[in-house]
């Protein structure tokens, strides 16, 4: 809006001076410039606050005693411009335009922050496009000069065009000077509108432009320049978010992340697996023998079920206790907040929407939480395209199942094992993003975005605790219900004979109705080199969870080897032999191939549940089609091509 | 004062440096050559009018699905 072309907006004509006792003078700025700190100096607080008729905006009065005459002062709500982009704005517009009262104010007092010249001031460019008596009430000048930047209110009157009286009305300082300066404005006539060049009124933006220039030019003549000191935040992000280094840089960090995740848990993790192996296992059997359970299948249940698999999946705690703090770690000193700018880049890159990062990181995390966060997107077909790549994103639970592959069969480089899984993981997202723009979203657009990056801080050990305690709990509290269940169901379906004649409970496991459901659908996972009933089981119990692919190995295992250890080693040992005997001796490539086919699969049901809420029903099927086509097909090139080169 | 003919201002720089990839003001600030309390301002402008977005940063929980987020509830108290 152009408040030159505002009707009604001069009571005055210009060069008539004010003839009236009682004038309305208003005060307006942006939110939070002490705009009613003023208000309450100059009136002492006697004002009377209400809705302005016919709207729901609040407007503050009360008569304020100017040297031979009385006003009304208006304490109009906050705005940053008279554009009418909010009800606040579209009355402040009103009311200095006339258009809601007999008259226009005769006099706008624009209370700008100096510590943020540059925004105050687009109010002052609008208001003098008109012939219109204003007074700059400058504020906060403390608060600019701690940072360095020096206000010279001569100067800027100058520039302006209008009187300039500097204040600070939580000390009422400078309020003299200010009633003076109004009442002067009030005896005087308006001055001349600032010259536009013509043409400007084509367009917002051009009109925006043509303000913004004007401010440029304002402030340079009575702030000079701003002075540049670049912070040691500054002189970090230079690096970390350049656009080659920042990929590398964040690449390494996220690589050191899991080298020390990987080295120092698993020997704690061992450790733990001893103690579910040892005393836990041990007590259980003699607690049950000595209530006579000794021999029956609730032995089966609770020690080669709960203890074998929920104890397995509690084994990695550590792990995970680990690699959140670091997470944390970073988080908390703000380098995270970099990853988005490095992120989206990569983004960009293959056509994506930009904003898709917030999701996407989240979904490192937590597929659940970051299929809600796509709401943060503003078109559907943002929305959809993003909620079927999120399950592409590795989630913390994958990691447990990585660990216990990586170091069953790469051990001396498990850390960079999976590392290179959450490589994988974003070129999938790149590569399946594109694949989806170059098909079925070819009209998608980016939307240009801006972030504010926070200073890098000292990590506090309080947040970081509170937030690895905030993200182990939920660990456990999947462990302690999902995983249970998953266990419980897993047990029931090797409980049940399919044949031998054994009764139920005590069916040796590849009798089981669970060997041979798995049985007949290890047939599709022989071409990716695990075509065995024991892995093709744990991955279909994984559709559960994804920690549950380590429950269901623990408890096939222990059901079928009961005088054998839980302990981490004697699963791998298991999974090895597993994957020697089904991969044709290519064991390593079908690792590889079992890795990233469990990366690319419906995450757990939960992510199912959370996209059937926000993509719908077609989508969520046409997701699970993707996410296994993807999944199995690369499954198939990874061992194919790892069979070749071994 | 007038800031004479305006044809690619302040707000056009911006907005095309923040369509060229910079998504921080510093960087805006340096490829524009703006002072960088005008850029801050251009990018508030922009902001408001639509035609740039500010998302929250990324490592934080986004406002529509952060009740599950550990930061955020670490940060919350």
């Amino acid at each position: 809006m152009s408040v030159g072309a505002a009707p009604a907006c001069h009571g005055d004509a210009p060069g008539a001076p004010l003839d009236r006792t009682l004038a309305d003078v208003a005060l307006i700025g942006a939110p939070n410039v002490g705009k009613s700190t003023l208000f309450n100096a100059l009136t002492g607080g006697r004002r009377s606050v209400g809705n302005w008729p016919g709207t729901t905006v609040e407007v503050g009065r009360a008569a304020w005693s100017l040297p031979g005459r009385s006003v009304t002062l208006l304490d109009l709500p906050g705005a940053y411009s008279l554009d009418a982009r909010s009800p606040d704005e579209r009355l402040t517009r009103e009311l200095v335009a006339g258009e809601l009262a007999a008259a226009p104010p005769a006099v706008v007092v624009v209370v700008a922050d100096a510590a943020n010249l540059a925004r105050s001031l687009y109010l002052v460019a609008q208001l003098r496009e008109a012939s219109r008596r204003v007074v700059v009430a400058l504020s906060m000048l403390d608060v600019a000069h701690r940072r360095g930047v020096t206000v010279r209110p001569p100067a800027l009157a100058a520039a302006l065009g209008v009187p300039v009286v500097a204040l600070d009305p939580r000390r009422r300082a400078g309020l003299a000077p200010l009633i003076e300066a109004v009442a002067a404005a009030l005896a005087a006539a308006p001055p001349a509108a600032r010259a536009v060049p013509p043409g400007m009124g084509e367009d917002e933006l051009s009109r925006a432009d043509e303000r913004f220039a004007w401010i440029d030019a304002t402030l340079t003549t009575a702030t000079g320049a701003v002075p540049v000191r670049p912070t040691a935040t500054d002189r970090v992000d230079r690096w970390v978010t350049a656009p080659l280094a920042g990929p590398l840089i964040f690449l390494a960090v996220m690589w050191a992340v899991f080298q020390l995740t990987t080295t120092v848990a698993v020997p704690i993790q061992g450790a733990l697996g001893s103690l579910f192996d040892g005393p836990v296992t041990t007590g259980a059997e003699r607690v049950l023998t000595a209530v006579g359970l000794g021999g029956s299948w609730v032995r089966g249940f609770v020690v080669d079920g709960l203890i074998a698999g929920v104890g397995m999946v509690l084994t990695f705690v550590p792990l995970m206790i680990i690699m959140f703090a670091l997470l944390a770690l970073l988080e908390d000193s703000g380098y995270l907040a970099r990853g988005a700018v490095v992120a989206d880049r990569l983004l960009r890159a293959v056509g994506l929407p930009g904003k898709a990062f917030l999701p996407l990181v989240v979904g490192f995390g937590c597929n659940v939480p970051a299929i809600s966060a796509t709401r943060v997107l503003p078109g559907a077909r943002h929305r959809i395209m993003t909620a079927l790549l999120v399950p592409f994103t590795s989630c913390s639970a994958r990691l447990t199942v990585y660990v216990l592959v990586a170091a069953t069969f790469f051990p001396a480089h498990a850390g960079s094992v999976v590392f290179a899984m959450y490589v994988t993981s974003i070129l999938l997202i790149l590569l399946v993003g594109l694949a989806l723009r170059r098909t079925l979203w070819r009209t998608v657009g980016t939307e240009p975005f801006v972030l504010d990056l926070p200073a890098y801080q000292r990590p506090t050990l309080r947040l970081t605790a509170s937030v690895t305690w905030a993200r182990v709990k939920g660990f456990l509290q999947t462990a302690g219900g999902m995983i249970v269940g998953a266990v419980t169901l897993v047990w029931l379906l090797q409980a049940i004979p399919l044949r031998g004649g054994a009764a139920f409970g005590h069916v040796a496991p590849e009798d089981s109705l669970f060997a041979a459901v798995a049985r007949a659908l290890a047939v599709l996972f022989a071409p990716l080199g695990f075509g065995d009933w024991h892995t093709t089981g744990a991955l279909v119990v994984g559709f559960v969870a994804k920690e549950a692919v380590i429950s269901s190995w623990a408890q096939t295992y222990a059901a079928a080897d009961p005088t054998g250890g839980h302990a981490p080693a004697d699963l791998q040992h298991h999974v090895h032999a597993a994957f020697a005997a089904s991969a044709g001796g290519a064991t390593a490539a079908a690792a590889c191939a079992f890795l990233v086919f469990l990366l690319a699969y419906t995450p757990c049901v939960a992510t199912v549940a959370a996209q059937l809420r926000e993509i719908g029903a077609r989508w969520t099927a046409f997701g699970i089609g993707l996410q296994l086509t993807v999944a199995w097909t690369l499954g198939v090139a990874v061992f194919h091509v790892g069979r070749w080169l071994a | 004062m007038s800031a004479g003919p305006v044809r690619t201002g302040p707000v056009r720089l911006v907005l095309a440096a923040v369509r060229d990839g910079a998504h921080v003001p510093d960087d805006i600030a340096r490829r524009t050559g703006l002072r960088p309390d005008v850029v801050g301002a251009a990018v508030d402008h922009l902001v408001r009018t639509g035609l740039v977005d500010r998302p929250a940063p990324a490592a934080g929980c986004p406002a529509t699905a952060c009740g599950s987020c550990a930061i955020g509830c670490a940060r919350r108290g």
